[in-house]
């Protein structure tokens, strides 16, 4: 899949409402090491990696947007 | 073999609210001399009969078959529970009983009853998991595994390398 | 929350994903400036003082989660999962990080705590006037396309709840 493919691919156009729920059944159970990655700060436009918070304290992380 | 009495506790407040209490009968967790693997369906029922009439259960028990149909369908687990709603919903799973917690999971469906009778809409339902910790009774581990026999106590050693209510530094030893 | 736990050493985040519900207001991000604008717009529009990260264009991050649209973990120092649930819900967080607290002071105390696993299901009596609002916000396609969606459900007829065998 070509990079411009998998941008189309991932934020689609259209909602339709099949989620992939069963990518989230089996990814990370309670109990498993959380996966790191890396971001982009908004307030700052800094990159930052995810495992920073972990290793600092607890981080609770919600995922979303606008819509 | 978990914890029975809090169960009982739990089951009297809740048995005239909707709820159905069961006690699933499974294959012997930790077999030993006086309570061995089931090699029968009616060796079974009289192990089934001992737990009640040892542990005092007031819930009825339900025994599984002899291949374990039950127990295979739902996990495997020794001492798993589950609460299930009138739309056959699993509400709520876990790898261990802990009455403390399913006093709370029975709250919510009392209250989800009253809502529903109130036709509040509800909109949308999720899952959650957590990683739940319960107090391990070393002194009640004795017991289940001494009444089973020694044979029980020995394979335990033989699997994890320490006692089944070995202290944390015995443990850490292993 | 986040001020309220802020003390007991717990972060708050924000993950910025693909929008769940493209309209002609907010449509699907074809570039990460883009995705950049729509979060600053997030972040005005609800006041978010949580910092907000950004994730790329692929949704790389969103991915190893697990994709769905509002998904929250609960991770310890250290990096464990603690609790994660398939959709926010304030409440059910709020329960699940006293859970933690509470379980390490009791350890703190002395007690001897072995780690097992809990799964709930969560009741939420949400308001669906602010869903649609939501929803007309990102433009008249959304409120379609959902319509559209729910519709496409409701003609598969209800499904047996399915029991899940733990590992």
């Amino acid at each position: 899949m070509t990079h411009r493919t998998q941008i189309e691919d991932y934020n689609y156009s259209v909602f339709v409402g099949s989620e992939e729920f069963m990518a989230f059944r089996t990814l990370l159970p309670v109990g498993s090491s959380a996966a790191d990655f890396e971001a982009k700060l908004l307030e700052t436009g800094q990159r930052v990696q995810f495992s920073d918070y972990w290793k600092k304290g607890d981080v609770l992380i919600e995922f979303g947007s606008l819509t | 073999m978990g914890e029975v009495p809090p169960l009982t506790k739990l089951h009297e407040k809740y048995r005239d609210k909707g709820f159905a209490f069961f006690i699933v009968y499974v294959r012997e967790a930790h077999p030993g001399e006086n309570f061995p693997h089931h090699g029968s369906f009616e060796q079974k029922l009289a192990h089934a009969r001992q737990l009640r009439d040892l542990e005092r259960v007031k819930i009825p028990i339900l025994i599984d078959d002899l291949k374990g149909a039950a127990h295979v369908a739902y996990g495997l687990l020794p001492n798993m529970i589950y609460l299930i709603d009138r739309d056959r919903t699993v509400v709520y799973k876990s790898d261990w009983t802990d009455a403390h917690e399913l006093e709370g999971m029975c709250e919510s469906l009392v209250r989800l009853d009253d809502m529903k009778a109130r036709q509040v809409p509800i909109i949308r339902k999720g899952v959650s998991e957590r990683l739940h910790w319960i107090p391990m009774d070393p002194q009640h581990r004795e017991r289940i595994y001494r009444r089973s026999g020694e044979k029980a106590i020995r394979d335990y050693f033989n699997a994890r390398g320490h006692l089944p209510y070995a202290t944390d530094a015995e443990r850490d030893k292993t | 929350m986040a001020r309220q736990f802020a003390p007991k050493g717990i972060n708050f985040v924000f993950l910025y994903t693909r929008e769940a519900h493209p309209g002609e207001n907010y449509p699907a991000h074809r570039s990460f400036e883009q995705k950049l604008e729509h979060a600053r717009a997030f972040k005005a529009e609800f006041n978010v003082e949580r910092p907000i990260l950004v994730d790329d264009l692929t949704g790389t991050a969103h991915k190893l989660y697990g994709s769905l649209p509002n998904m929250t973990y609960l991770i310890g120092r250290g990096g464990r999962v603690l609790f994660r649930a398939d959709w926010t819900d304030p409440r059910t967080i709020e329960y699940a990080i006293n859970y933690v607290l509470n379980s390490r002071a009791r350890r703190r105390e002395g007690l001897r705590l072995a780690p097992f696993y809990a799964e709930f299901v969560g009741y939420r009596w949400n308001d669906p006037g602010k869903f649609q609002e939501g929803l007309v916000r990102a433009g008249q396609q959304a409120v379609d396309d959902f319509d559209r969606a729910m519709k496409q459900r409701l003609k598969q007829g209800p499904r047996l709840g399915r029991i899940e065998l733990p590992e």
